[in-house]
């Protein structure tokens, strides 16, 4: 972790969820600003420990790993899934926390057949699992992941937690995701190198409050017979999705509402487009 | 869109009941809803009630996918070689993993190299490689061969294409041509990465086929030089020789500032190695005279073997290489080569100065002789300086500067300079002269990218 006095505002700078991110806030006294940049840090950390599939150790590691049995969750948990039914509600089912699984068919060079894809459908559907403010219950062989929610509402908690802490403007960047509350109406010059999804040649954008997200990695595919396919996955044909736009920006009241209309764009393919649209959002669309 | 659906009396505003066809808008129902749960996700409040982002026109304008390289290489060894090198390299990235690439060299070269004859303390005459003309060397003066004015042409392309995330296949070709000298080759390399990209494995294989056709033919080996105008000593006009090089590397990456790589390098040449032009000095063993000058003869086999390993890290913001490559082959000579730069970054990142320090030595190949002596006949000999004994030293300072629109320019000088060792002691009148002369070199080059 770096923490550098710069321009009037601490710019704290770390990796965490596979991003670099960035962190500005001000504190007039030196020694509070380092406890405050190690709050930050350790708040990232026990999040990315918490819900990092990557981790064996994490919750929804060991919630996956006892698929069939009751796990114990807590009331962030809780919260995350009361927050992931409601996207799949108003996305119709289409943006469903259980679709990870089928990464295990969906691999480079491997197109499943007819058969293997049907015998995957059973595996995923977010109303299958049996879930409440104890504990969680997933069918056996079926796993949920977070991921698609998790750096943007990381974005947002350490948004509120920080300005619990300071009075300054403050910014967070994780990866080009953005989170303010736009203090002072502060404008965040946020440079071209921190949101390249956007594809724009060398700009900075002038962000002063809200939440930016981008979904889509605009050089990640399947490869399968010279034929690519996208890597967002359709719940409802087990399959990735036709048509989506390379990546999708969207700018929203929060960063974790950007990050997910971001996903629910992606999953309208060819009318991520008409869809921002009709919902009132600003957005970039890279095709 | 015409929907028919129903609507509450509340909702009149959004729907206009024209008779029988009904126009409704739906009012976004996702933003109210979605709010409400990111409230209830977060605990206690909104970030911002309203998002909000000064709006510039920002054009979507596509990342760029063609990026080009010009540069002017000028090379001077002060009163030999001159050579003027413009370059031009363009690369087409389809994607971060899929790039065409292309690159054309010219070489112009002007001037004189040694020819492989000794300084005499006196005048010496020699007879040009077409056998026509001559041209002459000063008494205590390096013979210095004028002939070749040389142009060469090189085009070479690339493609790398990846078989997936993880893996990829880099394809080439080369063209490379001067009035005299061919070449043709292709090569083909295998990358994968593994360890989430920290670790990439390199595997390539490369075959070149040359063909040379000298002026005036090819010369007898070990055959007497004879005068300008009479028949010369030649066997055949052309000749031929085959490369096949591999190579073995890994890249490993440290940490997020550092990386390390290493590889082992296999090339064997079969074929025409010997310098048509190239002549040995043939020296009295008791007075140190010249009694005759004779063609070269290097053997028809060369086998390398190389081992690479470089370090490159950043410092805070700037960034430090060093690299070492040892190289062994059957010829007998075996070189080290350590390279230093150190990149200084300032201005905001957009200017860097790169100091740059080179030091290579290396050992004689087994048939090079300085001079042989009358009545020696060995098998194989040259008397080409690049390949004695000899240590080089390279400083160079590069400036660069990041200009408008992804563009940027740099300015490199570098200062050569190659000393070394004759095989053999002098002869007689040869005292007090310098068999083995220094060769310096001044270059300049200035690059632009766009």
């Amino acid at each position: 972790m770096k923490l550098e006095l710069k321009n009037n505002f601490y710019q704290l700078q770390f990796d965490a969820m596979a991003s670099p991110c960035e962190v500005f806030f001000y504190d007039p006294k030196t020694k509070r600003a380092e406890k405050i940049a190690l709050q930050i840090c350790e708040e990232v950390e026990r999040l990315e420990k918490k819900y990092s599939r990557y981790r064996k150790e994490s919750e929804i590691s060991k919630i996956n790993a006892n698929a069939g049995k009751k796990v114990e969750i807590d009331q962030e948990t809780f919260q995350l899934l009361q927050f992931a039914d409601t996207a799949f509600e108003i996305s119709l089912k289409r943006f469903d926390i259980t679709t990870g699984v089928l990464r295990q068919i969906w691999r480079d060079g491997i197109l499943p057949s007819q058969e293997v894809i049907e015998d995957y459908k059973k595996k995923i559907g977010f109303k299958k699992i049996e879930w409440n403010k104890n504990y969680i219950r997933l069918p056996k062989e079926m796993e949920i992941d977070f991921g698609g929610i998790v750096k943007e509402y990381a974005a947002d908690k350490v948004c509120l937690l920080l300005r619990s802490l300071v009075d300054s403007p403050i910014l967070l960047n994780f990866g080009g995701d953005l989170s303010s509350d736009g203090k002072d109406n502060h404008v965040w010059h946020v440079g071209i190198e921190a949101v390249k999804q956007l594809g724009l040649a060398k700009q900075t954008i002038e962000f002063i409050k809200g939440g930016l997200a981008t979904s889509g990695n605009t050089r990640r595919f399947y490869e399968v017979n010279g034929k690519r396919y996208g890597h967002i996955l359709d719940p409802l044909t087990a399959s990735p999705v036709v048509g989506a736009p390379l990546s999708v920006t969207v700018l929203a009241s929060s960063c974790t509402e950007a990050g997910l209309l971001a996903s629910l764009a992606m999953l309208k393919a060819e009318n991520a487009e008409t869809f921002l649209k009709k919902e009132g959002y600003t957005y970039w669309i890279q095709r | 869109m015409i929907t028919f659906t129903l609507v509450k009396k509340h909702q009149a505003a959004d729907a206009v009941l024209q008779g029988a066809a009904v126009v409704v808008t739906k009012r976004s129902k996702i933003k109210k809803t979605l709010q409400v749960a990111v409230i209830g996700l977060l605990g206690v409040k909104a970030i911002a009630s309203e998002p909000e982002m000064i709006e510039k026109p920002i054009s979507l304008k596509p990342e760029k996918t063609w990026f080009f390289d010009s540069s002017i290489l000028y090379y001077s060894e002060p009163d030999r070689v001159t050579a003027i090198e413009p370059v031009l390299a363009a690369k087409k990235k389809y994607s971060e993993d899929e790039i065409l690439s292309f690159k054309l060299v010219v070489d112009s070269l002007t001037g004189a190299s040694h020819n492989g004859a000794t300084t005499s303390n006196v005048a010496q005459t020699f007879t040009r490689p077409s056998g026509k003309g001559t041209y002459t060397a000063e008494a205590g003066e390096t013979p210095l061969d004028d002939t070749f004015h040389d142009t060469r042409v090189a085009i070479s392309s690339s493609y790398q294409k990846p078989i997936d995330r993880l893996r990829r296949n880099i394809y080439g070709v080369n063209v490379s041509n001067e009035y005299d000298y061919l070449s043709l080759s292709a090569n083909y390399m295998y990358q994968q990465d593994f360890n989430q990209k920290n670790t990439t494995l390199n595997a390539g294989v490369s075959y070149a086929f040359d063909t040379i056709e000298p002026e005036g033919g090819l010369p007898i080996p070990f055959a007497s030089m004879v005068g300008a105008g009479a028949t010369q000593p030649r066997q055949g006009s052309d000749d031929t020789k085959q490369i096949i090089d591999l190579i073995l590397g890994v890249t490993q990456v440290i940490d997020r500032e550092s990386l390390f790589q290493v590889n082992y390098s296999y090339s064997q040449a079969d074929g025409y190695m010997t310098d048509p032009f190239k002549l040995l000095s043939v020296i009295d063993s008791a007075t140190g005279s010249t009694d005759d000058y004779i063609y070269e003869k290097r053997p028809d086999q060369r086998i390398k073997h190389g081992l690479f390993t470089a370090y490159k890290t950043a410092v805070g913001k700037d960034a430090f290489e060093v690299s070492y490559r040892f190289m062994t082959d059957d010829w007998g000579i075996n070189s080290h080569t350590l390279d230093f730069h150190y990149t200084w970054l300032f201005s905001n990142g957009r200017k860097f100065l790169e100091p740059h320090i080179r030091l290579y030595t290396q050992s004689k190949a087994d048939f090079y002789e300085t001079f042989l002596v009358t009545g020696e006949s060995p098998k194989h000999a040259s008397a080409d300086y690049r390949l004695g004994d000899m240590n080089a030293y390279t400083i160079g300072l590069k400036y660069g500067q990041e200009l408008e629109n992804e563009k940027s320019f740099s300015v490199r000088l570098e200062y050569y300079l190659q000393t070394g060792d004759p095989s053999r002691s002098e002869i007689g009148v040869q005292r007090g002269l310098d068999l083995y002369p220094d060769v310096d070199a001044l270059m300049l080059q200035v690059t632009y990218s766009f």
